[in-house]
Protein backbone atom coordinates (compact mmCIF):
# COMPACT_ATOMS: atom_id res chain seq x y z
CA UNK A 1 0.00 0.00 0.00
CA UNK A 2 1.08 3.45 -0.79
CA UNK A 3 2.77 5.89 2.03
CA UNK A 4 0.37 8.69 2.27
CA UNK A 5 2.15 11.86 1.89
CA UNK A 6 2.27 14.46 4.86
CA UNK A 7 2.75 17.92 4.66
CA UNK A 8 6.62 18.24 4.26
CA UNK A 9 6.57 15.23 1.90
CA UNK A 10 3.88 17.05 -0.14
CA UNK A 11 5.80 20.65 -0.07
CA UNK A 12 8.81 18.96 -1.42
CA UNK A 13 6.48 17.42 -4.34
CA UNK A 14 4.95 20.96 -4.95
CA UNK A 15 8.15 21.92 -5.36
CA UNK A 16 10.36 19.09 -7.71
CA UNK A 17 7.13 19.21 -9.86
CA UNK A 18 7.64 23.28 -10.35
CA UNK A 19 11.14 22.75 -11.28
CA UNK A 20 10.53 19.74 -13.52
CA UNK A 21 8.26 21.84 -15.77
CA UNK A 22 10.63 25.23 -15.54
CA UNK A 23 13.41 21.79 -16.62
CA UNK A 24 11.24 21.14 -19.66
CA UNK A 25 10.37 17.78 -17.79
CA UNK A 26 6.40 17.62 -17.38
CA UNK A 27 7.23 13.74 -17.98
CA UNK A 28 8.81 13.72 -14.16
CA UNK A 29 5.72 14.15 -12.91
CA UNK A 30 4.17 10.86 -12.00
CA UNK A 31 7.65 9.55 -11.15
CA UNK A 32 8.33 12.15 -8.50
CA UNK A 33 5.03 11.56 -7.31
CA UNK A 34 5.70 7.78 -7.20
CA UNK A 35 9.10 8.83 -5.40
CA UNK A 36 7.13 10.85 -2.99
CA UNK A 37 5.64 8.16 -1.70
CA UNK A 38 8.97 6.01 -1.00
CA UNK A 39 10.21 9.24 0.56
CA UNK A 40 7.39 9.16 2.67
CA UNK A 41 7.83 5.73 3.48
CA UNK A 42 11.46 6.25 4.51
CA UNK A 43 10.79 9.39 6.54
CA UNK A 44 8.52 7.14 8.49
CA UNK A 45 10.20 4.28 9.49
CA UNK A 46 10.76 3.68 12.99
CA UNK A 47 14.82 3.95 12.59
CA UNK A 48 14.83 7.28 12.52
CA UNK A 49 15.26 9.76 14.78
CA UNK A 50 14.99 13.08 15.53
CA UNK A 51 16.46 16.62 17.27
CA UNK A 52 13.35 17.22 19.45
CA UNK A 53 13.50 14.47 20.82
CA UNK A 54 11.08 11.80 19.68
CA UNK A 55 13.20 8.79 18.29
CA UNK A 56 12.29 5.49 16.65
CA UNK A 57 12.07 2.27 18.82
CA UNK A 58 14.82 0.95 16.55
CA UNK A 59 18.42 1.74 16.38
CA UNK A 60 20.75 0.77 13.35
CA UNK A 61 23.79 1.27 15.13
CA UNK A 62 23.48 0.15 19.15
CA UNK A 63 26.91 0.25 18.92
CA UNK A 64 27.19 3.92 18.85
CA UNK A 65 24.91 4.49 22.17
CA UNK A 66 27.22 2.77 24.09
CA UNK B 1 29.20 -29.67 -35.18
CA UNK B 2 29.79 -31.93 -31.83
CA UNK B 3 27.00 -30.25 -29.62
CA UNK B 4 30.07 -29.03 -27.11
CA UNK B 5 29.06 -25.54 -27.44
CA UNK B 6 25.71 -26.37 -25.61
CA UNK B 7 27.49 -27.95 -22.95
CA UNK B 8 28.04 -27.12 -19.25
CA UNK B 9 31.54 -26.13 -18.83
CA UNK B 10 31.73 -28.84 -16.60
CA UNK B 11 31.60 -31.71 -19.08
CA UNK B 12 33.52 -29.74 -21.80
CA UNK B 13 36.32 -28.92 -19.93
CA UNK B 14 37.67 -33.05 -19.36
CA UNK B 15 37.40 -33.15 -23.26
CA UNK B 16 39.18 -30.19 -24.34
CA UNK B 17 41.81 -31.13 -22.16
CA UNK B 18 41.28 -34.61 -23.25
CA UNK B 19 41.85 -33.14 -27.18
CA UNK B 20 38.56 -34.76 -27.47
CA UNK B 21 36.79 -31.62 -28.81
CA UNK B 22 38.97 -28.39 -29.44
CA UNK B 23 38.39 -25.15 -28.78
CA UNK B 24 38.25 -23.59 -32.50
CA UNK B 25 35.10 -26.47 -32.98
CA UNK B 26 32.95 -24.71 -29.92
CA UNK B 27 34.19 -21.20 -30.55
CA UNK B 28 33.16 -22.18 -34.49
CA UNK B 29 30.02 -23.55 -33.33
CA UNK B 30 28.99 -20.28 -30.92
CA UNK B 31 30.14 -17.99 -33.81
CA UNK B 32 27.68 -20.11 -35.89
CA UNK B 33 24.58 -19.89 -33.41
CA UNK B 34 25.48 -15.78 -33.41
CA UNK B 35 25.57 -15.97 -36.88
CA UNK B 36 22.17 -17.84 -37.07
CA UNK B 37 20.14 -15.93 -34.55
CA UNK B 38 21.81 -12.72 -33.24
CA UNK B 39 20.20 -10.57 -35.73
CA UNK B 40 16.70 -11.01 -34.11
CA UNK B 41 17.73 -11.67 -30.86
CA UNK B 42 19.81 -8.96 -29.97
CA UNK B 43 22.10 -10.70 -27.52
CA UNK B 44 25.31 -9.20 -28.77
CA UNK B 45 26.37 -5.32 -29.46
CA UNK B 46 29.86 -6.34 -30.89
CA UNK B 47 30.83 -9.96 -31.59
CA UNK B 48 34.51 -10.62 -31.62
CA UNK B 49 34.59 -13.84 -34.34
CA UNK B 50 37.70 -13.56 -35.51
CA UNK B 51 39.69 -12.64 -32.40
CA UNK B 52 37.92 -15.29 -30.37
CA UNK B 53 38.71 -17.66 -33.06
CA UNK B 54 42.14 -17.08 -33.24
CA UNK B 55 42.52 -17.18 -29.44
CA UNK B 56 40.47 -20.49 -29.74
CA UNK B 57 42.87 -22.06 -32.23
CA UNK B 58 46.01 -20.38 -29.80
CA UNK B 59 44.19 -22.04 -26.62
CA UNK B 60 43.90 -25.84 -28.90
CA UNK B 61 47.87 -25.20 -29.30
CA UNK B 62 49.24 -24.78 -26.08
CA UNK B 63 46.66 -27.41 -24.62
CA UNK B 64 48.54 -29.92 -27.07
CA UNK B 65 51.61 -28.66 -25.99
CA UNK B 66 51.01 -29.39 -22.32
CA UNK B 67 50.03 -26.15 -21.01
CA UNK B 68 46.62 -26.44 -20.01
CA UNK B 69 45.64 -23.60 -18.04
CA UNK B 70 42.31 -25.50 -16.54
CA UNK B 71 38.45 -25.70 -17.22
CA UNK B 72 38.08 -22.48 -18.38
CA UNK B 73 40.78 -22.56 -21.27
CA UNK B 74 39.40 -22.45 -24.58
CA UNK B 75 36.03 -21.76 -23.50
CA UNK B 76 33.85 -19.25 -25.01
CA UNK B 77 32.91 -16.38 -22.71
CA UNK B 78 30.51 -13.18 -23.36
CA UNK B 79 30.57 -10.13 -21.53
CA UNK B 80 27.91 -7.30 -20.89
CA UNK B 81 29.09 -4.78 -23.19
CA UNK B 82 29.55 -2.23 -19.78
CA UNK B 83 32.95 -4.22 -19.12
CA UNK B 84 35.81 -2.57 -20.87
CA UNK B 85 37.96 -5.26 -23.62
CA UNK B 86 41.04 -3.05 -25.14
CA UNK B 87 40.41 -2.01 -28.45
CA UNK B 88 36.75 -2.20 -28.48
CA UNK B 89 33.98 -0.24 -28.08
CA UNK B 90 31.95 -0.20 -24.36
CA UNK B 91 28.81 1.04 -25.48
CA UNK B 92 26.87 0.80 -22.36
CA UNK B 93 23.91 0.14 -24.76
CA UNK B 94 23.89 3.78 -25.35
CA UNK B 95 24.67 6.93 -27.35
CA UNK B 96 25.63 8.81 -25.05
CA UNK B 97 29.03 6.54 -25.39
CA UNK B 98 29.45 6.73 -29.27
CA UNK B 99 33.42 6.67 -30.37
CA UNK B 100 34.57 5.63 -26.76
CA UNK B 101 37.09 2.88 -27.20
CA UNK B 102 39.01 1.17 -24.15
CA UNK B 103 42.30 1.36 -24.25
CA UNK B 104 42.82 -1.60 -21.55
CA UNK B 105 40.84 -4.44 -20.43
CA UNK B 106 39.14 -4.52 -17.18
CA UNK B 107 40.87 -5.99 -14.10
CA UNK B 108 38.40 -8.65 -14.15
CA UNK B 109 38.78 -9.42 -17.82
CA UNK B 110 42.08 -9.76 -17.43
CA UNK B 111 41.66 -12.77 -14.97
CA UNK B 112 39.62 -14.09 -17.21
CA UNK B 113 42.17 -14.38 -19.97
CA UNK B 114 44.97 -15.85 -17.90
CA UNK B 115 42.23 -18.34 -16.70
CA UNK B 116 42.13 -19.08 -20.59
CA UNK B 117 38.46 -18.15 -21.61
CA UNK B 118 37.88 -16.54 -24.81
CA UNK B 119 36.03 -13.19 -25.01
CA UNK B 120 33.62 -14.08 -27.62
CA UNK B 121 31.77 -10.63 -27.93
CA UNK B 122 29.97 -7.74 -25.63
CA UNK B 123 26.79 -8.41 -24.65
CA UNK B 124 23.46 -6.00 -25.19
CA UNK B 125 21.80 -4.68 -22.16
CA UNK B 126 18.86 -2.31 -20.54
CA UNK B 127 21.14 1.48 -21.12
CA UNK B 128 23.60 1.78 -18.98
CA UNK B 129 22.22 -1.49 -16.82
CA UNK B 130 19.55 1.13 -15.51
CA UNK B 131 16.30 -0.97 -16.24
CA UNK B 132 14.96 -4.29 -15.90
CA UNK B 133 13.63 -5.56 -19.29
CA UNK B 134 16.33 -4.66 -22.01
CA UNK B 135 13.47 -2.78 -23.63
CA UNK B 136 15.88 0.38 -23.55
CA UNK B 137 18.61 -0.27 -26.10
CA UNK B 138 19.90 1.77 -28.39
CA UNK B 139 21.07 -1.26 -30.28
CA UNK B 140 17.31 -2.39 -30.19
CA UNK B 141 16.02 -4.55 -27.46
CA UNK B 142 16.84 -8.40 -26.47
CA UNK B 143 14.72 -10.87 -27.16
CA UNK B 144 13.55 -13.67 -24.66
CA UNK B 145 14.40 -17.12 -26.41
CA UNK B 146 11.41 -18.59 -24.82
CA UNK B 147 8.59 -16.21 -26.13
CA UNK B 148 9.95 -14.00 -28.56
CA UNK B 149 7.19 -11.44 -27.39
CA UNK B 150 8.61 -11.24 -23.99
CA UNK B 151 11.62 -9.24 -22.15
CA UNK B 152 14.52 -11.76 -21.20
CA UNK B 153 14.80 -9.67 -18.05
CA UNK B 154 17.59 -6.95 -17.18
CA UNK B 155 19.58 -5.63 -17.37
CA UNK B 156 22.05 -8.33 -18.27
CA UNK B 157 19.78 -9.49 -20.76
CA UNK B 158 22.46 -9.98 -23.56
CA UNK B 159 24.36 -12.26 -21.51
CA UNK B 160 21.48 -14.42 -19.97
CA UNK B 161 20.09 -14.68 -23.95
CA UNK B 162 24.01 -15.86 -25.11
CA UNK B 163 24.26 -18.33 -22.27
CA UNK B 164 20.88 -19.99 -22.88
CA UNK B 165 20.74 -19.80 -26.75
CA UNK B 166 24.89 -21.92 -27.26
CA UNK B 167 26.28 -18.21 -28.07
CA UNK B 168 28.84 -18.45 -25.47
CA UNK B 169 28.96 -21.47 -22.96
CA UNK B 170 29.17 -18.41 -19.67
CA UNK B 171 28.73 -14.52 -19.28
CA UNK B 172 29.45 -11.89 -16.75
CA UNK B 173 27.07 -9.30 -16.14
CA UNK B 174 26.63 -6.50 -13.16
CA UNK B 175 23.83 -6.43 -10.87
CA UNK B 176 23.06 -3.33 -8.99
CA UNK B 177 19.03 -4.53 -7.95
CA UNK B 178 18.91 -7.60 -9.36
CA UNK B 179 20.50 -7.32 -12.94
CA UNK B 180 22.15 -11.57 -12.86
CA UNK B 181 19.76 -12.98 -11.62
CA UNK B 182 16.65 -11.40 -12.58
CA UNK B 183 17.64 -11.93 -16.52
CA UNK B 184 19.20 -15.94 -15.41
CA UNK B 185 15.64 -16.31 -13.84
CA UNK B 186 13.76 -15.30 -16.75
CA UNK B 187 15.87 -17.08 -19.21
CA UNK B 188 16.38 -20.23 -17.22
CA UNK B 189 20.19 -19.83 -16.45
CA UNK B 190 22.05 -19.78 -13.05
CA UNK B 191 22.96 -16.29 -11.91
CA UNK B 192 25.06 -15.04 -9.30
CA UNK B 193 25.90 -12.08 -7.33
CA UNK B 194 29.08 -12.74 -5.00
CA UNK B 195 29.38 -10.65 -2.43
CA UNK B 196 29.67 -7.18 -2.41
CA UNK B 197 33.22 -5.83 -3.48
CA UNK B 198 35.04 -9.14 -3.97
CA UNK B 199 35.86 -8.08 -7.45
CA UNK B 200 37.69 -5.05 -8.92
CA UNK B 201 35.48 -3.05 -10.67
CA UNK B 202 37.47 -0.74 -12.91
CA UNK B 203 37.07 -0.64 -16.42
CA UNK B 204 33.55 -1.43 -15.34
CA UNK B 205 30.70 1.59 -16.42
CA UNK B 206 29.01 1.95 -13.15
CA UNK B 207 25.42 2.79 -11.92
CA UNK B 208 25.24 2.77 -8.22
CA UNK B 209 28.79 2.46 -7.00
CA UNK B 210 27.51 1.31 -3.43
CA UNK B 211 25.07 -1.30 -5.12
CA UNK B 212 26.73 -2.50 -8.46
CA UNK B 213 28.31 -6.10 -8.40
CA UNK B 214 29.75 -8.49 -10.86
CA UNK B 215 28.99 -11.61 -11.85
CA UNK B 216 28.73 -14.69 -13.60
CA UNK B 217 25.73 -15.84 -15.09
CA UNK B 218 25.87 -19.65 -16.34
CA UNK B 219 24.27 -22.81 -17.23
CA UNK B 220 24.79 -24.70 -14.21
CA UNK B 221 26.13 -23.99 -10.38
CA UNK B 222 29.12 -25.41 -11.52
CA UNK B 223 30.10 -23.41 -14.19
CA UNK B 224 29.25 -20.55 -12.03
CA UNK B 225 31.33 -21.38 -9.46
CA UNK B 226 34.54 -21.87 -12.33
CA UNK B 227 33.78 -18.56 -13.62
CA UNK B 228 33.36 -17.19 -10.17
CA UNK B 229 36.91 -18.13 -9.11
CA UNK B 230 38.60 -16.96 -12.59
CA UNK B 231 37.02 -13.66 -11.53
CA UNK B 232 38.57 -14.20 -7.91
CA UNK B 233 41.54 -14.80 -9.52
CA UNK B 234 41.94 -17.85 -7.81
CA UNK B 235 43.23 -21.54 -8.69
CA UNK B 236 40.44 -22.84 -10.62
CA UNK B 237 41.79 -26.88 -10.41
CA UNK B 238 40.72 -26.08 -6.48
CA UNK B 239 37.57 -24.33 -7.35
CA UNK B 240 36.39 -27.76 -9.73
CA UNK B 241 37.31 -29.66 -6.71
CA UNK B 242 35.26 -27.46 -4.25
CA UNK B 243 32.52 -27.76 -7.06
CA UNK B 244 31.91 -31.76 -5.74
CA UNK B 245 27.64 -32.21 -4.56
CA UNK B 246 27.81 -31.97 -1.15
CA UNK B 247 25.89 -34.12 1.43
CA UNK B 248 22.33 -32.69 1.80
CA UNK B 249 22.45 -31.29 5.50
CA UNK B 250 21.17 -27.82 4.78
CA UNK B 251 19.37 -26.00 6.39
CA UNK B 252 17.56 -22.96 4.35
CA UNK B 253 15.35 -19.85 5.70
CA UNK B 254 12.06 -18.85 4.11
CA UNK B 255 11.47 -15.08 4.81
CA UNK B 256 8.27 -13.76 5.08
CA UNK B 257 5.85 -12.60 4.77
CA UNK B 258 6.65 -9.61 2.51
CA UNK B 259 8.80 -11.74 0.06
CA UNK B 260 5.50 -14.30 -0.62
CA UNK B 261 2.93 -11.22 -0.37
CA UNK B 262 2.73 -10.55 -4.16
CA UNK B 263 3.38 -13.80 -6.37
CA UNK B 264 1.98 -15.07 -10.10
CA UNK B 265 -0.06 -17.87 -9.23
CA UNK B 266 1.84 -19.94 -11.36
CA UNK B 267 5.54 -18.92 -10.00
CA UNK B 268 4.25 -19.55 -6.28
CA UNK B 269 3.10 -22.95 -7.38
CA UNK B 270 6.58 -23.44 -9.11
CA UNK B 271 8.51 -22.03 -5.92
CA UNK B 272 6.18 -24.46 -3.39
CA UNK B 273 7.15 -27.44 -5.42
CA UNK B 274 10.70 -26.72 -5.00
CA UNK B 275 10.35 -26.27 -1.54
CA UNK B 276 8.51 -29.38 -1.08
CA UNK B 277 11.36 -31.32 -2.87
CA UNK B 278 13.92 -29.91 -1.25
CA UNK B 279 12.29 -31.06 2.03
CA UNK B 280 11.97 -34.62 0.29
CA UNK B 281 15.73 -34.35 -0.34
CA UNK B 282 16.25 -33.77 3.40
CA UNK B 283 17.08 -30.26 3.56
CA UNK B 284 15.38 -28.35 6.49
CA UNK B 285 13.58 -25.35 5.97
CA UNK B 286 12.14 -22.98 8.45
CA UNK B 287 10.63 -19.58 8.27
CA UNK B 288 12.26 -16.67 9.14
CA UNK B 289 12.22 -12.79 9.69
CA UNK B 290 13.65 -9.61 8.03
CA UNK B 291 11.05 -7.47 10.02
CA UNK B 292 11.58 -3.92 7.61
CA UNK B 293 12.11 -5.97 4.17
CA UNK B 294 8.55 -4.03 3.36
CA UNK B 295 10.79 -0.82 3.07
CA UNK B 296 13.63 -2.04 1.48
CA UNK B 297 12.40 -0.51 -1.69
CA UNK B 298 12.17 3.13 -0.77
CA UNK B 299 16.07 2.37 1.13
CA UNK B 300 16.83 1.18 -2.83
CA UNK B 301 15.54 4.19 -4.57
CA UNK B 302 16.70 6.89 -2.21
CA UNK B 303 20.22 5.09 -2.67
CA UNK B 304 20.23 3.84 -6.21
CA UNK B 305 18.86 6.84 -7.91
CA UNK B 306 21.38 9.18 -6.44
CA UNK B 307 24.09 7.87 -7.12
CA UNK B 308 23.53 7.28 -10.76
CA UNK B 309 22.24 10.76 -11.40
CA UNK B 310 25.93 11.55 -9.96
CA UNK B 311 27.41 9.52 -12.40
CA UNK B 312 25.60 11.07 -14.98
CA UNK B 313 25.03 14.57 -14.47
CA UNK B 314 27.41 16.08 -17.03
CA UNK B 315 25.96 13.86 -19.52
CA UNK B 316 22.39 14.82 -18.62
CA UNK B 317 23.50 18.64 -19.01
CA UNK B 318 25.71 18.33 -22.69
CA UNK B 319 23.80 15.34 -24.25
CA UNK B 320 20.35 14.70 -22.54
CA UNK B 321 18.88 13.60 -26.24
CA UNK B 322 21.27 10.59 -26.35
CA UNK B 323 19.54 8.92 -23.71
CA UNK B 324 16.57 6.93 -23.96
CA UNK B 325 13.74 8.71 -22.77
CA UNK B 326 12.75 6.36 -19.81
CA UNK B 327 16.53 6.00 -18.92
CA UNK B 328 16.73 10.00 -18.96
CA UNK B 329 13.59 10.13 -16.83
CA UNK B 330 14.53 7.70 -14.12
CA UNK B 331 18.14 9.51 -13.91
CA UNK B 332 16.92 13.05 -13.91
CA UNK B 333 14.56 11.87 -11.13
CA UNK B 334 17.61 11.15 -8.71
CA UNK B 335 18.28 14.51 -9.10
CA UNK B 336 15.65 15.55 -6.66
CA UNK B 337 16.34 12.63 -3.62
CA UNK B 338 17.23 15.21 -0.80
CA UNK B 339 20.61 14.74 0.91
CA UNK B 340 18.87 13.94 4.33
CA UNK B 341 16.69 11.38 2.93
CA UNK B 342 20.13 9.75 1.04
CA UNK B 343 20.99 9.42 4.84
CA UNK B 344 18.01 7.98 6.22
CA UNK B 345 18.44 5.73 3.78
CA UNK B 346 21.92 4.37 4.26
CA UNK B 347 20.99 4.17 8.02
CA UNK B 348 17.61 1.89 6.76
CA UNK B 349 20.52 -0.31 5.06
CA UNK B 350 22.93 -0.41 8.16
CA UNK B 351 19.81 -2.34 9.96
CA UNK B 352 18.58 -4.00 6.78
CA UNK B 353 22.01 -5.83 6.90
CA UNK B 354 21.85 -6.47 10.47
CA UNK B 355 18.21 -8.57 9.73
CA UNK B 356 19.74 -10.13 7.02
CA UNK B 357 22.77 -11.26 9.10
CA UNK B 358 19.95 -12.09 12.26
CA UNK B 359 17.79 -14.38 9.80
CA UNK B 360 21.28 -16.46 8.75
CA UNK B 361 22.16 -16.82 12.22
CA UNK B 362 20.37 -20.22 12.12
CA UNK B 363 20.58 -21.81 8.33
CA UNK B 364 22.75 -21.79 5.49
CA UNK B 365 20.95 -19.48 3.15
CA UNK B 366 17.65 -17.94 2.81
CA UNK B 367 15.28 -19.68 0.14
CA UNK B 368 12.60 -17.19 -1.66
CA UNK B 369 11.55 -17.05 -5.66
CA UNK B 370 14.08 -14.75 -7.51
CA UNK B 371 10.69 -13.29 -10.10
CA UNK B 372 7.33 -12.78 -8.75
CA UNK B 373 6.34 -12.60 -12.33
CA UNK B 374 7.31 -14.73 -15.42
CA UNK B 375 9.15 -12.99 -18.04
CA UNK B 376 7.11 -9.91 -18.84
CA UNK B 377 5.29 -9.15 -22.45
CA UNK B 378 7.22 -6.09 -24.29
CA UNK B 379 5.35 -2.58 -23.48
CA UNK B 380 3.58 -4.20 -20.25
CA UNK B 381 4.03 -1.80 -17.79
CA UNK B 382 1.58 -3.37 -15.24
CA UNK B 383 0.49 -6.63 -14.43
CA UNK B 384 -2.79 -8.06 -12.40
CA UNK B 385 -2.00 -10.62 -9.37
CA UNK B 386 -4.24 -11.27 -7.01
CA UNK B 387 -6.64 -8.84 -8.70
CA UNK B 388 -5.03 -5.99 -8.17
CA UNK B 389 -2.70 -4.08 -11.02
CA UNK B 390 1.23 -3.98 -10.08
CA UNK B 391 4.45 -1.86 -11.56
CA UNK B 392 6.58 -4.14 -13.41
CA UNK B 393 9.79 -2.73 -12.67
CA UNK B 394 8.88 -2.60 -9.57
CA UNK B 395 7.95 -6.18 -9.07
CA UNK B 396 11.05 -7.32 -11.00
CA UNK B 397 13.29 -5.66 -8.44
CA UNK B 398 11.32 -6.50 -5.78
CA UNK B 399 12.69 -9.67 -4.24
CA UNK B 400 16.32 -9.20 -5.60
CA UNK B 401 17.07 -5.75 -4.99
CA UNK B 402 17.07 -6.20 -0.48
CA UNK B 403 20.61 -8.23 -0.79
CA UNK B 404 21.92 -5.64 -3.22
CA UNK B 405 21.50 -3.14 -0.35
CA UNK B 406 22.89 -5.60 2.41
CA UNK B 407 25.73 -6.96 0.06
CA UNK B 408 25.08 -10.37 0.99
CA UNK B 409 25.47 -12.51 -2.09
CA UNK B 410 22.86 -14.53 -3.66
CA UNK B 411 22.28 -16.89 -6.30
CA UNK B 412 19.31 -17.65 -9.05
CA UNK B 413 18.80 -21.49 -9.96
CA UNK B 414 16.29 -22.39 -12.06
CA UNK B 415 13.32 -24.13 -10.65
CA UNK B 416 10.70 -25.20 -13.20
CA UNK B 417 8.81 -23.24 -16.25
CA UNK B 418 4.98 -21.98 -16.38
CA UNK B 419 2.27 -23.93 -18.38
CA UNK B 420 3.87 -21.93 -20.99
CA UNK B 421 7.41 -22.71 -21.12
CA UNK B 422 8.52 -19.60 -19.13
CA UNK B 423 11.56 -20.47 -16.68
CA UNK B 424 10.78 -19.76 -13.34
CA UNK B 425 13.86 -19.00 -10.96
CA UNK B 426 15.15 -20.22 -7.43
CA UNK B 427 17.17 -17.51 -5.20
CA UNK B 428 19.17 -18.58 -2.10
CA UNK B 429 20.63 -15.64 0.01
CA UNK B 430 24.18 -16.69 1.94
CA UNK B 431 26.14 -15.05 4.86
CA UNK B 432 28.80 -12.20 3.67
CA UNK B 433 31.95 -12.99 2.36
CA UNK B 434 30.60 -16.53 2.42
CA UNK B 435 30.06 -16.99 -1.65
CA UNK B 436 31.79 -20.35 -1.74
CA UNK B 437 29.34 -21.58 1.26
CA UNK B 438 26.29 -20.03 -0.87
CA UNK B 439 27.73 -21.71 -4.36
CA UNK B 440 28.09 -25.25 -2.29
CA UNK B 441 24.11 -24.84 -0.87
CA UNK B 442 23.28 -23.66 -4.52
CA UNK B 443 24.86 -26.64 -5.95
CA UNK B 444 23.19 -29.35 -3.19
CA UNK B 445 19.50 -27.51 -3.68
CA UNK B 446 20.22 -27.69 -7.85
CA UNK B 447 21.21 -31.29 -7.42
CA UNK B 448 17.57 -31.94 -5.17
CA UNK B 449 15.94 -29.36 -8.05
CA UNK B 450 16.96 -32.13 -10.71
CA UNK B 451 18.80 -28.41 -12.18
CA UNK B 452 22.22 -28.76 -11.76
Amino acid sequence: MAQPLNDRVQAWLVQARADARRRGLAELEPLLESLGHAVAALRGADWNDEACGTSGPVSPRPEDRR
Amino acid sequence: MSGAHLLSITDVAPRLAARAVSSVEITQACVDVIARRNAELKAFITIFADEALAQASLADADIAAGRYLGPLHGVPVSLKDLIDVAGAPTTAASRVRAGTVADRDASIVTRLRKAGAIIIGKCNLHEFAFGTTGEESAFGRTLNPADLTRSPGGSSGGSAVSVATGMALASVGTDTGGSIRIPAAACGCVGLKPTFGEFPSDGIVPLSRSLDHIGPIARTVGDASLVYHALRGSNLSAAAGDAKVPSLSLRLGLPGPYFMDILDEEVRERFGEAVRRLRSAGVGVGEVRIPHAAVAPSVYLAIQLPEASAYHATALERQPQDYLPGVRQRLELGRYVLAEDYVRAQRGRDLLRREVDAALGGCDALVLPTLPIPAPRFGETTVSIGGKSEPVRGLMLRLTQLFNLTGHPAISIPCGTTAAGLPCGLQLAGRINRTEDLLRAARACAEALGSA
